[in-house]
Parts: structure tokens; sequence; C-alpha cells
């Protein structure tokens, strides 16, 4: 109980953190924010009413405490391009995100989890040998560079899949995975083979555990031993790392929905940045930073839950 | 990565403590370890295609077949062929040349930005470690919340402050990685500490300066050495990344991820534009990664924030 109090208070501190960084983006902007955000469409008019609307025209102090209690009740400010609140446009945009960043995440767990504990077992043999070099790769790999290829192949040349777009699950889910499984493999791939070298390394280490020989020497089929007694063991340090590339998806998915003209948050944010939307870009920065505490938090109980040996550790 | 053990040091049976702490044959330090990259194939093509991005990015210049912005519309569009070997962009501009071009941007930025990155980085896990208390937990929680963004959006967001271009691009890419250098120079401080010849050269009375400078950085020089070849890799991607948004590198000067984004409207006639810039970032990357690997390996580091192979 006492971790979990003291990894909340962290995180409540981080989030503080977050909020002031993400209130800073709009005030460290040499200028003024409002005018370059309007460009070359200045009307003073719109800009005394956005000035006053974002309250540019306060005291810092009272300013940030003033963001804050509204984002807490779900205010985000209005765009300054569009007009409209941000968090419509936020949760307009989340399904897209959510449902790609999803379909990344099972994709690379499918692959990583089967080919990291085959790669353990046949340590140094052609398929251990391969699956590696495979995973080298794929953390090397660009993933907008994937995603290209992917469109290279599968659309531009044999004519599959649909190079770009999105349909929602819930209008036709066929012609939604259709569209999905390429994206979906390129935010998965480098995921994925991050996760194989860990699931590999986590089972290798076990295997050579006392509990295991014991298993052996008991007699018990191969099967049982690498199933029951290994791979149960070998998972549980392999939860944070999943954690941690569940946000890195996060990150990836910005630059994979440019890439495939998927409507999400991240393609939200690239039009935010290019057309200077301040905004807009601080409720998506605080969103998907707010999202990424959330699942680094419940990743961290989990695991102190399933080892109880992090609790009695402390805190680090 | 390794996990087959050294067979030289079990095949040994009779040795004494003294010699199972320092070997007595064999060159030591900087020299032992060129020796071990040199003795994995994998290290020296590593090596190779490092030296080759560095060789192409000092004299491209000199090296590439065409001028870069030259704008030959007769000959655009050309797949790969004797005259272009990557063939020519909607321009009728040399892929080959401009792939060679953008590699001294890529250096550029990826070298400074983990200098940054590094310098910072080092300094504040140095004093965080080294002094612990508020101190500690006031550098400590400031990188979790660096941390607490995603990289691609924390880069994106510092290039929407500061305005796209390279110079915000290099500085957005140093900042993001600050976090990870001090996390690994924080925990490796604290592992050594407290070991005997810290507190041996405190009581010659050596200040804090002193100790840090003359005996803990260098003994936790390997964690951070790993750590700067995963981070240019890294670095390179983001550049890329960023370039390919349209917030890094501006036109007409050219970069791999500039090129990349400008080939999507030629997805159909002219697969080359979009292979051949890829893989340069590619191979760039990779040879980054497996040396840092193999780094790892050959300066025996066990640190928990660099063993990601992958994530900051």
């Amino acid at each position: 109980m006492a971790y979990v109090l003291h990894r909340l208070f962290q995180s409540v501190v981080v989030l503080f953190g977050v909020t002031v960084v993400v209130f800073l983006i709009v005030h460290l902007v040499p200028g003024d924010p409002i005018r370059i955000g309007m460009g070359t469409r200045f009307d003073p008019e719109v800009y005394e009413a956005l000035r006053r609307a974002s309250g540019l025209d306060r005291p810092p102090l009272e300013q940030y405490l003033t963001y804050v209690g509204k984002a807490v009740t779900g205010d985000l400010g209005v765009s300054f391009r569009s007009g409209q609140p941000v968090t419509h446009l936020l949760t307009a945009r989340l399904p897209a995100t959510v449902s790609l960043a999803l379909v990344g995440i099972v994709i690379a767990l499918l692959v990583s989890f089967p080919l990291g504990i085959i790669s353990a077992v046949r340590n140094g043999g052609a398929v251990d040998s391969v699956v590696r070099a495979i995973s080298q790769l794929g953390v090397s790999l660009p993933n907008f560079w994937l995603g290209m290829l992917l469109i290279l192949l599968f659309s531009s040349t044999l004519g599959w899949l649909p190079p770009s777009g999105y349909t929602p699950i819930t209008e036709d889910p066929l012609e939604w995975g259709k569209r999905v499984i390429m994206p979906g493999i390129t935010v998965g791939a480098v995921a994925g083979s991050i996760l194989t070298r860990y699931v590999r390394s986590s089972v290798l280490e076990t295997l050579s555990m006392d509990h295991v020989r014991t298993a052996n020497s008991k007699g018990l089929p191969a099967r049982t031993v690498l199933m029951r007694h290994v791979v149960r063991n070998a998972l549980v340090p392999v939860i944070t790392v999943t954690g941690t590339q569940i946000a890195a998806i996060l990150g990836g998915v910005i630059v994979v929905e440019v890439v495939f003209a998927w409507p999400g948050l991240g393609l939200l944010v690239y039009d935010a940045v290019r057309a200077r939307d301040y905004p807009l870009l601080q409720g998506a920065v605080l969103l998907i930073a707010v999202v990424f505490l959330l699942v680094n938090l419940i990743v961290d109980l989990l695991y102190a839950k399933v080892d109880p040996r992090i609790q009695l550790g402390g805190g680090e | 990565m390794s996990t087959h053990p050294n067979p030289d040091v079990t095949a040994e049976p009779e040795r004494t403590a003294y010699e199972h702490v320092v070997p007595a044959e064999g060159p030591r330090g900087w020299r032992r370890v060129a020796t071990e990259l040199l003795r994995r194939p994998v290290g020296v093509a590593s090596i190779l295609v490092l030296l080759g991005v560095i060789v192409l990015a000092l004299f491209g210049d000199w090296l590439a077949p065409y001028e870069i912005n030259d704008i030959n519309i007769a000959d655009r569009l050309q797949s790969p062929n004797a005259q272009y070997w990557f063939g020519t962009d909607e321009l009728g501009r040399d892929i080959l040349s401009r792939v060679i071009a953008s590699s001294a941007v890529s250096v550029r930025v990826s070298v400074i930005a983990v200098s940054i990155a590094l310098v910072v980085g080092v300094t504040m896990g140095l004093l965080a470690g080294f002094f612990g208390g508020w101190l500690d937990s006031v550098i400590m929680r400031s990188q979790d919340v660096l941390f607490a963004f995603p990289e691609i959006l924390l880069a994106m967001a510092i290039v929407a402050i500061l305005g796209p271009g390279v110079t915000t691009a290099t500085i957005a890419i140093g900042v993001v990685y600050i976090p990870v250098f001090a996390r690994v120079t924080r925990a490796s401080t604290l592992s050594v500490r407290t070991e005997t010849y810290v507190r041996a050269s405190k009581s010659l009375g050596a200040g804090p300066w002193r100790q840090m400078t003359s005996h803990v950085l260098p003994n936790i020089s390997a964690p951070i050495i790993v750590q700067t070849s995963l981070s240019l890799s890294f670095a390179i991607l983001s550049e890329a990344s960023l370039s390919f948004l349209g917030l890094g590198v501006q036109p007409p000067e050219p970069s791999w991820g500039r090129m990349l984004f400008d080939s999507r409207a030629f997805f159909q006639d002219a697969w080359w534009m979009s292979v051949f810039p890829g893989l340069a970032v590619f191979l760039t990357v990779l040879a980054c990664n497996l040396l840092g690997d193999i780094l790892r390996d050959v300066l025996d580091v066990r640190s928990a924030a660099t063993a990601g192979g992958g994530t900051r």
C-alpha cells in the first residue's frame, strides 16, 4: 500500500510538471503566439477576441491556474485556426488513434512472444540467429519508411490494399480492417522487435534458474516445464517493457498517421504544429502525456502486484 | 546480450585473487576494447559503414556525381540507370548526389544534438547521484517530466515553439535525449560513489568537484559511451522523422527525411525516390545500434537504463 501511495504521489508531481510544460508551450514562443498563429489572415477583431478568449492578457500565474482549472473540467480552450473547442477536436480524433495503437500493440505482442520464446529455447541455433537478426533490423527501421515500403508493395505494385485513409470500425469493419493493417504493422514493428529481445533474454535467464532444473529433474514433460515454470516467470519483467512500448507506440503513431493520412491525434498534432495552432497543440500534448503517464502508472502497479519484491524494495 | 561465458575464465582453475581482479596478460583498457571490436565481423562492418557515412558527410561535395540542385526537366523521374545510379526525382535532380549530400546534415544534427544531451544529461546525473538529497529530487523529477512525453511529440512541441529549421530541430532532439543520459549517469554514479577509491580520495582532501571529475566520471564512462552510440542512432531517426514532417531541414537543402516526404507524391511511378533515402537512414541507424550493442558486450555494461536496446 505504501508503494502504491508513493507511486501515485510521484505521478501527481510529474503531472504537475507536465501541465507546466504544456502551459509554457504558448509562452515560450518568441513574439506574439496569436499573431504568429493567425499568420497572413490577420484580423484585429478576431485577434482581440482570441487574445481575450485565451486569457493571454492576464498575469502568467493567473493564466496557468485558469488553464489547469479549466483543463480539469475538460475545457482546453479554443483552436486558433478553426475556432472550435479543442476538447471537441481531440475527442473526435481519439477513436482513430486508439484503434490504430491497439492493433499495433496486438501485432507487437503476437509476434514478439512466440518469437522471443522460440529464440530463447533454441538459443544459438539457426532459428535464434534469424530471430535476432530480424529484431535487430526492426529496431533500426524508420517507421515511416517501413510504412512507405508497405504502401509501395501492397498498394502501388500489387494493388491489394488501399494506400491510405480511414473508415470507422463502427461503419464498416471489413473496410476498417483493410485500411488498418498496414499502419498497424508499421506501428507494431519496432515495438515488436524490442519486445522480442526482452522476451528472449528474460526466458533465457529463467531457463538457467534452479526451479527449472528441479522441474526438469522431476521428469516433467519439456512442454509443461516451458509453459508453467519458464514462460510464466519470464513474463513478469516483460510487463514493464510492454508498458514502455505501449507508450512508445503512442509516439510512433504520430508519424505513421501522417504517412497513411490516418485522421487521429498524430495527424492533428502535425497539423497543429504546421499551422501554429497553439491551443490545439497544447491540448493534444497534454492528452497524450496524460495517457502516457497513466499507462506507465498502471504498468508499475501491475508489476508490483505480480512481483511482491518490488514493494519491499522501496520506490526505486 | 551475449550469454556465452568467456571460456578463458572458466578454463583456468589456478589463479590468485589478485589475478582474478587484474588479468595478467593481454592488452587492457581502450586497446582491449579496440581489439575485441575488431575481432567481431559485425563490429568491423558497423565501423566501416559509419566511417563511410562520415567520409560522405565530409567530402560529399567532391564525391557526388552531380550538383544537388541542378534541375534537368528532360531527365525527370528516370529509373536507376548507368547515368543516374539511384535515378532522378521530379525535377530531374540526381538522387544519388542528394542522398550523399544529405549525410552531412544528418551527421551534423545528430552529433551536435547528442553532444547537447550528453553534456547536460551527464552533468545533471552526476550532480544528482553524487550529492543526492533535494538536488537529486529536483533534477530527477524534472527529468521524469521530460520523460512523460513521447520523444517525437516533445521534439515537435519544441519545434512548434522555436519555428521549423535545422537549428531548432537540433536543439529539440538534444533536449529530448537529456533524460536518458541523466538517468544512466545517476544510476552509475550511485553505484561507484561509495567505492573505496572515491572515499580514499575524499579522505586525502579531494573536494566534491575533484572526486566527481577524477574518480567518479572515469569509472562510469562505459555505460555513457554505450548510451552515446545508441542515442546517435535515435538522433538520426529523429532528425529524419522531423524533416519528413517538414519541421527539420528545409528545402532546397536535401535531407533523407525530406526526400522521403517529397517522394510520397510519386509512389505510383518512382519507387526509387522512396527506397534509396530510406535505405541510407536505415543502414546508418543499424550501424550505430549494432556498434552500441557490441560496445555494451565488450565494455560489459549491465545497466538497466541502457539495456533497452531500443527506447531512450
